[in-house]
């Protein structure tokens, strides 16, 4: 009955209830999209940062983290290799002899890293052919092969098939160098990075440095994400004497991303709610003022306190909640239909692809935030009705009447 | 409380004096009264006289300054708030000048609204809200709101909302004041033939002559106090 | 009188108007201080990066930002300089020579980016001079080198010790040349910390065996906001074979970063107005409910109905404009204390700022534009709400209004 009572009072007014309604609609609507969308750049991002970049887990010599010198290294890598193949929930594994060194061509220089890697290996990780703009991939053919951007081949005034030098300090601290020949120029959606990194053939690299069964850095895909934390704490136990990390810790940019997400989310619906419960109190305050006879008339034939302040907080539920389908309707529309096709940034300025993220956003909702936005809205409806709920019971009966 | 025994409202020197701006007022200065079950009695007065604020006393709405309402061997005076409400649901019937509906709720949900806050259960409920609806003539109006009846319906439903959890009895602040003369008889006639069947007891304020004339006693309030007490014919 | 019926009108029912201006008090208050700490955070990139390294504005040979090259020089020309420097608003054109080299010390080396410069005028941008934290004893006209304290440390090197510059000059001839470290240099960026040795123009030009030419002007500003006018004066005064860039051009990245903040910060504001608002058009609502009967009563007795369309529509005008003003003021003294004591920032965050040498807190600009705006917008969302009341009053009958 107390349902009935405050469902038909929310209706007196059409007008006023219908505002507040429209009103929770659109902050719903805006702060459920917002935060789809900000989770689906987030999720993008991640994705291509671990397939394209980081790989889930990579492995290094501890000291090597610090200047990247290649005296630092793992040894036994091939032995080691297979091992990690054979782990399940290992898609692939790109070991990598990774070291600072400059490109000299007849013209230009630049400095860069060098990544000595295994074609077949590297490609099932990063999907590095794939990333041919032009030219070739490595093969047996092609011996000192090096694959770099086009903007660094650009900067050496070389095109393909032309030659460079590689030089760099070798392990026992000399400087040692080879000549290659540009086989093929690649580009990822992060040119930046693509910059800062040219690619041979480990076995070159080994002839160069002077080094054997040994590298400096091995990156490992696995099959699904999750499986990176146990993963991690698995080869954390089986080789001690190395560095592992996921790829959260490979890369602070995520870290951030991640951690300040949830927060800056939770601000975000805050501050929405926050200014919708001004106009629910003083909406609310209205409808209690208003019927300051009826309410004292109520008190006056028996219904008690606790009642009379249970109608109050269920007419502020219930408008609030009118509003919810709304709102929820529109954000499953608008998140649908940009999952589905994807919100293309590009539209919006070269922004998205000087970072390196993928121009296209699919705003995803995860089950956990669509819950906690409800629970907000929740929450704000019941605070906001506390006070003019208060305000009712203050009515003395008696008073009431004489007004 | 049953509702066969002889139910006494018992008022001693009741006293309520206001601070109006510091002058104090009183408006009710020093009144007894005992009332019998069955009884349908009209307190009279002018504007002032204290007769609304001696009806809010005895049915519990507002507490005297001093004094004591004892129904039944109970002092009000010592319940708390809630207790009150309570008391007040259980017990009495009221029925106001106006105001006395709930707007949003037809006249069939209004009448059962007292029964449902006391938890009574459906099939009772439906058969004295049936019962009172039929004997007060306001069967084809059951499911109209209060902005669809006239003003004597109104007041009808209001009494047969009073009247519906059986309560021991029934205070009346003027409750024809906004009638015109065939809505009014047609109340007092209700109301009663209701006291003549039912043995409810009837109090009554007001100062409309045609309400006085009907009551079978008369108590008349001047500034405060009763100056006189009669049984009509 | 028509001002005395306004306010005391607002005033009638004070807990309602009080709620309502509280609204808009808040939504201002809190665009105020975000937009002070989104400018206050952009404000510390740029002065960073583009006034501590790169300088606003930059001329080089035409082609060489796209393909930075030794082949790609201009001649460091004495005339064309004191031309840009008498443009109002520059402070002085800092001339660099840069490259990529090799850098050993004994048995270790790195790649390292090799500047020769004018210390002098880069105390306008780089603050060499200000950034040295050893210097070592250094023979009177020997030419030295500084290196970038990281680099330093890889290369287990101090003042004192002696380091070899590797690479390629002009035309691809060798470079190489020995020099003392004669000091060593702290950078925040880490990019500039580990990979930088700067020397004097001249030997550098010689060492690369390219006199005279350097790669870039960078002009200094005084005045940022000159920016643009600078830059199409330079234009004028530069030949066709030379090119004027401006920061905004040079790391676009940079300026869409800015940018895109800068939306989804207006995008989280426009949705909290919007609340904001539909809580005002609520409050007026139920304002022109009450009074219904009043407004019928003024129009029978003769109040004409533009006036009271007026009078309502002030009223409506004024409780929005009224938070924003206790909005802004309130705003003023926040912004103010976090200019004073910022916020300081933690964990994740304040690694990153302390890698790129800022310090780990959330400036804020005090920038009475971002005042203003915030003013003009609740002004507007005012206006647009008081077009409801106004029609509501202008088609208002007197008879109907007054029908209890």
């Amino acid at each position: 009955m107390l349902l009935k009572l405050a469902w038909r009072n929310v209706w007196r007014h059409p007008g006023r209830s219908g505002i507040i309604v429209a009103a929770v609609a659109i902050g719903l609507f805006a702060s459920a999209f917002l935060m789809a969308f900000y989770q689906g750049l987030i999720e993008q991002r991640i994705a291509s940062v671990v397939r394209h970049e980081t790989s889930h887990v990579q492995m290094h010599h501890p000291d090597y983290i610090a200047d990247q010198d290649p005296v630092f290294r793992i040894p036994q890598a091939d032995s080691l290799v297979q091992m990690l193949e054979q782990r399940p929930h290992v898609r692939s594994v790109a070991p990598r002899m990774a070291f600072p060194g400059m490109l000299q061509s007849p013209t230009g220089s630049t400095g860069l890293r060098i990544n000595g890697v295994d074609p077949d290996r590297e490609d099932a990780t990063t999907g590095l052919r794939s990333a041919l703009k032009e030219g070739d991939w490595f093969s047996a053919e092609r011996r000192h092969g090096i694959l770099i951007s086009a903007k660094v081949a650009r900067q050496l005034k070389v095109k393909l098939r032309g030659k460079v030098v590689v030089m760099a300090q070798g392990p026992g601290g000399d400087i040692v160098s080879g000549a290659f020949r540009v086989i093929g120029i690649y580009g990822t959606i992060n040119g930046p990075r693509d910059d800062a990194n040219a690619y041979i053939t480990r076995s070159d690299a080994a002839e160069m440095l002077g080094l054997g069964d040994e590298v400096h850095e091995i990156a490992v895909l696995l099959d699904h994400s999750e499986a990176v934390g146990p993963e991690v704490a698995a080869l954390r136990a089986a080789l001690p004497g190395l560095l592992v990390r996921g790829w959260s810790e490979l890369s602070p940019e995520m870290r951030i991303l991640v951690g300040t997400f949830d927060q800056m989310m939770f601000v975000l619906l805050g501050i929405i709610f926050l200014a919708l419960a001004f106009g629910l109190v003083n909406t609310m305050l209205m409808a209690v003022l208003e019927r300051t006879r009826e309410i004292g008339m109520l008190m006056a034939v028996g219904m008690g306190r606790a009642r009379i302040f249970g109608m109050v907080v269920l007419e502020t539920l219930l408008v609030v909640m009118a509003g919810v389908p709304v709102g929820a309707l529109l954000s499953a529309i608008a998140i649908g239909w940009g999952a589905n096709k994807g919100i293309n940034l590009r539209t919006w300025g070269e922004t998205a692809t000087q970072f390196g993220y993928d121009p296209h956003v699919f705003p995803s909702m995860k089950l956990y935030h669509a819950l906690v936005i409800l629970a907000m809205v929740v929450a704000i409806s019941l605070l906001s009705a506390i006070y003019p709920a208060i305000r009712a019971l203050r009515l003395n009966a008696a008073e009431a009447i004489r007004k | 409380m049953k509702h066969g025994e002889n139910v006494v409202i018992d008022a001693h020197e009741l006293v309520k004096t206001y601070d109006q701006d510091k002058i104090p007022v009183h408006a009710v200065n020093g009144v007894h009264l005992h009332i019998e079950r069955g009884e349908f009695v009209a307190l009279r007065g002018p504007s002032g006289s204290g007769k609304t604020t001696v009806l809010n006393m005895i049915g519990g709405l507002d507490r005297p300054t001093s004094g004591r309402v004892v129904v039944n061997g109970l002092d009000i005076g010592t319940l708390n708030d809630n207790q009150l409400i309570d008391f007040r649901l259980r017990n009495i019937g009221f029925v106001f000048q106006s105001y006395n509906l709930i707007p949003v709720f037809t006249a069939r949900e209004n009448i059962e609204f007292t029964m449902l806050l006391q938890g009574r259960p459906r099939k009772e409920i439906d058969a004295r809200v049936d019962e009172l609806l039929r004997g007060m003539g306001l069967w084809d109006k059951a499911d109209k709101r209060p902005n669809e009846l006239s003003g004597g319906q109104q007041q009808r439903v209001a009494v047969a909302r009073a009247l519906a959890p059986k309560p021991q009895f029934i205070l009346a602040d003027e409750p024809t004041a906004n009638l015109d003369s065939a809505a009014a008889f047609k109340l007092l006639d209700t109301m009663a033939q209701l006291n003549a069947e039912e043995h409810i007891t009837f109090l009554f304020s007001t100062h409309d002559q045609r309400v006085i004339e009907r009551a079978r006693r008369v108590i008349t309030l001047e500034d405060g106090k009763v100056v006189d007490d009669k049984v009509n014919a | 009188m028509i001002g005395k019926l306004i306010w005391r009108n607002l005033w009638r029912n004070k807990r309602r108007t009080l709620i309502t201006t509280s609204s808009v008090t808040f939504a201002v208050l809190l665009a105020v201080v975000t937009q002070a700490l989104v400018k206050g955070t952009f404000g510390q990139l740029i002065d960073s990066v583009v006034g501590g390294y790169s300088g606003h504005i930059q001329v080089h040979a035409t082609g060489y930002w796209d393909e930075p090259s030794l082949e790609l020089l201009m001649t460091d020309d004495p005339v064309l300089k004191e031309q840009l420097e008498g443009i109002d608003g520059v402070a002085a054109v800092v001339p660099r020579l840069e490259t990529f080299m090799l850098v050993s010390a004994d048995t270790l080396t790195r790649g390292a980016m090799v500047m020769g410069v004018d210390s002098e005028r880069e105390q306008h941008l780089m603050k060499l001079d200000d950034r040295i934290v050893r210097v070592g004893p250094v023979r009177n006209g020997e030419p030295a080198v500084v290196l970038a304290e990281g680099l330093a440390r890889r290369l287990a090197v101090d003042v004192g010790d002696t380091v070899v510059l590797l690479g390629q000059g002009y035309h691809g001839s060798m470079a190489a040349g020995k020099y003392p470290v004669r000091g060593i240099a702290h950078f925040g960026s880490p990019q500039l910390n580990d990979g930088l040795v700067y020397l004097p123009l001249g030997i550098a030009q010689e060492l690369l065996s390219t006199p005279g030419m350097v790669t870039t002007w960078a002009l200094a500003l005084d005045d940022p906001g000159a920016m643009e006018h600078a830059e199409a004066l330079a234009r004028t005064m530069m030949p066709a074979d030379r090119s004027v860039m401006n920061w905004k051009q040079m790391m676009p990245e940079v300026d869409s970063h800015i940018r895109s903040d800068q939306v989804s910060t207006s995008i989280i504001l426009g949705v909290l107005y919007l609340v904001v608002a539909f809580g005002i058009f609520g409050t007026i609502l139920m304002m022109l409910h009450e009074r219904t009967y009043e407004f019928g009563m003024l129009l029978a007795v003769g109040m004409g109905r533009r006036l009271l369309a007026l009078v309502v529509v002030i009223e409506s005008i004024l409780l929005s404009l009224i938070g924003a003003g206790i909005g802004v003021l309130l705003a003023w003294p926040v912004v103010w204390a976090l200019q004073r004591w910022p916020i300081r920032l933690s964990g994740a965050m304040a690694e990153i700022y302390a890698d790129y040498g800022f310090e780990p807190v959330m400036p804020t600009v005090l920038d009475p534009r971002i005042f203003l705006v915030q003013t003009l917008v609740v002004l507007v969302i005012a206006l647009v709400l008081a077009i409801y009341p106004w029609r509501h009053v202008i088609t208002l009958l007197p008879l109907t209004a007054m029908k209890r």
